[in-house]
């Protein structure tokens, strides 16, 4: 067998730990005569620049980072270095915690060492791992559990990679084959698909049980050029692909950076990948990786919000909180209740939306470009110039989220505004009561003093238009 | 390439002379990194190490923005017992100011002048 040598890096946010394990480290490795190399990152972006250039055989992550999570670090270790041992060092230590190092196909799982005793037991693990023989190096192998799960059990721990080889290779994976033989055969099959795209004809497809993230970064991982064609019901656009790095990206309505997180953030559609040829202006320059794990966290930013509005959480947070707060979380949830039935509600509120009774304090909300005022009872009351109200809904869900993220850590009270301002924008959602207003201008200055001034005379905005 | 927490603690010291505004309570600055340091009054800065620190969760609003397609460089919130004001510059970060009173609007706007000199010019 052939021996390497043990290269180890370890990843975590907290600085000072990361140069006392240094140093511990380096004084036990001294005295052993398979000392390893010691690598220390800070955070996930550096990591992966190292990775790139030292392939460690050994990653140790912590899992509460900034940016990209361990978590989210691993899947990609998994994806783009499945060679890489994966091991996780953590401060915290729960049931979930170690199901999802199972999940992520992480060797060992360690608390973080309070006593020299335990950095030693530590060293000698990974020494013991690194020897290990790495024949199937994507299988999950887990401390308390040494050996692989039976098929069964693996596919119920993760039986997605499972369900997209199927669909894929369209043909079916045997039930003898382990968790990893399923992703290895959809790491091929994505890879032929991916080499056969290389051929003009191109091929195309339903995002379905796979996402535009997977995608990309599996022609990311392949070096290739090509062009891939994304379009959903919100929007549609191109991503431009050269030797593996993003190099344009384009929307209707946004090109560059923007342009990718808005695609990779696309729920479902079509995908069609072609031939590479070159676009008429290179948008990004930035480091591809960065990109997607920059993508990864706006996504898991939205997820954060979304989730926080689940009915759960919505009754352990009414329990604790005082009136008036109260009362804006159940109105929050009105407007949640509001975003999963949108459709119908839009219609319903679309079909009666006249224009709300005009006080002698309104002005014509017509000279704004986009408004969209919420009700107390969660129902749009008035729109104008919004293209996607439940878009727009999202936004005013996401903006309270982060009021409530103040309130609770500043203490500050109720929000009563948020405003934005842009190079071409200017917008602003106001509360009051149990009412919401958004108004958005892109060309002119939104008259913020008349809107606030009309906001604050009336006990409530509908009353005020 | 400037040592990006030698850029956070010089945009800070720019930053301290708001402090003697007596409704300013704090100020902090938010690195493109995500690095997050901030100074209260009388009080020396801090870095902020732990992710769920509400700089960094406020500094999350402009990505979400932009998904929104509304692409901002300034975002204030105005509340019942103060006011938080985010002004941001791509490649640099943004700064933060948090007051206790809801500020003036002539004061604001000289507010959010001063951090974006303060931005622009910091290397």
């Amino acid at each position: 067998m052939e021996t390497v040598a043990s290269k180890w890096l370890f990843v975590d946010d907290d600085v000072r730990f990361l140069n006392h394990l240094k140093e511990s480290l380096g004084l036990l490795c001294g005295k052993h005569p398979n000392a390893p190399d010691i690598y220390i990152s800070e955070n996930v972006t550096d990591a992966l620049l190292l990775i790139q250039r030292e392939l460690p055989t050994t990653v140790i992550t912590d899992i509460q980072m900034p940016q990209v999570d361990g978590f989210q670090f691993l899947r990609l270790l998994s994806t783009k270095y499945p060679k890489i041992n994966k091991v996780v060092l953590t401060g915290q230590s729960s049931s979930q915690i170690e199901r999802l190092c199972q999940k992520n196909g992480v060797a060992r799982h360690f608390s973080k060492p309070g006593t020299p005793k335990a950095m030693l037991d530590i060293f000698i693990s990974l020494l013991a791992l690194d020897k290990e023989p790495r024949s199937n190096p994507t299988a999950p192998e887990i401390t308390q559990a040494t050996e692989l799960a039976p098929t069964h059990q693996a596919l119920e721990v993760n039986p997605n990679p499972f369900k997209k080889a199927m669909r894929i290779t369209g043909k079916l994976v045997p039930r003898k084959d382990s968790l990893s033989s399923a992703t290895l055969i959809l790491n091929d099959a994505i890879t032929t698909k991916i080499q056969a795209a290389q051929h003009p004809k191109g091929f195309s497809g339903v995002l379905d049980q796979i996402n535009i993230s997977e995608l990309v970064q599996m022609l990311v991982l392949s070096n290739k050029s090509s062009i891939l064609e994304v379009s959903a019901d919100h929007d549609h656009g191109k991503i431009y692909l050269e030797h593996g790095q993003i190099i344009h990206a384009e929307t209707t309505n946004h090109v560059g950076e923007s342009a990718v997180y808005i695609l990779l953030n696309l729920q479902g559609g079509q995908f069609e990948l072609t031939h590479f040829t070159a676009p008429n202006q290179k948008s990004i320059s930035t480091a591809t990786q960065h990109i997607l794990i920059e993508a990864a966290r706006l996504m898991d930013e939205q997820e954060r919000y979304k989730n926080h509005f689940t009915k759960e959480a919505l009754t352990s947070k009414t329990s604790r909180i005082t009136t008036t707060t109260q009362t804006h979380t159940k109105r929050q949830y009105v407007v949640f209740e509001e975003a999963i039935t949108q459709e119908l509600c839009i219609k319903e509120s679309i079909e009666t939306n006249h224009p709300p009774a005009v006080s002698n304090n309104a002005f014509d909300l017509q000279h704004l470009d986009e408004v969209i005022i919420l009700a107390k009872d969660g129902k749009i009351q008035y729109k104008h110039g919004s293209l996607d109200p439940a878009q727009r809904i999202d936004l005013i869900e996401f903006i309270n989220f982060k009021s409530e993220q103040i309130h609770n850590q500043l203490q500050l009270g109720s929000l009563n505004h948020f405003q934005i301002f842009g190079d071409n924008l200017e917008a602003i959602m106001a509360r009051k009561e149990d009412d919401i207003l958004l108004a958005i201008n892109t060309q002119r200055p939104l008259p913020m003093k008349t809107l606030l001034g009309a906001i604050n005379k009336n006990l409530c905005l509908t009353q005020a238009f | 390439m400037p040592d990006p927490s030698l850029l956070v603690l010089k945009i800070l010291a720019a930053m301290s002379p708001f402090l003697s505004n007596p409704h300013i309570l704090e100020i902090a600055f938010c690195s493109e990194n995500r690095e997050t340091w901030r100074q209260k009054r009388g009080e020396a800065a801090q870095k902020l190490t732990t992710p769920d620190n509400i700089w960094r969760k406020l500094n999350d609003t402009f990505s979400v923005l932009k998904l929104h397609k509304l692409e901002s460089k300034q975002l204030v919130w105005t509340h019942d017992h103060g006011q938080i004001i985010l002004i941001k510059k791509d490649g640099k970060g943004a700064c933060g100011i948090l007051s206790q009173n809801i500020i003036e609007e002539t004061e604001l706007q000289k507010l959010q002048k001063n951090c974006t000199d303060i931005l622009d010019v910091t290397k």
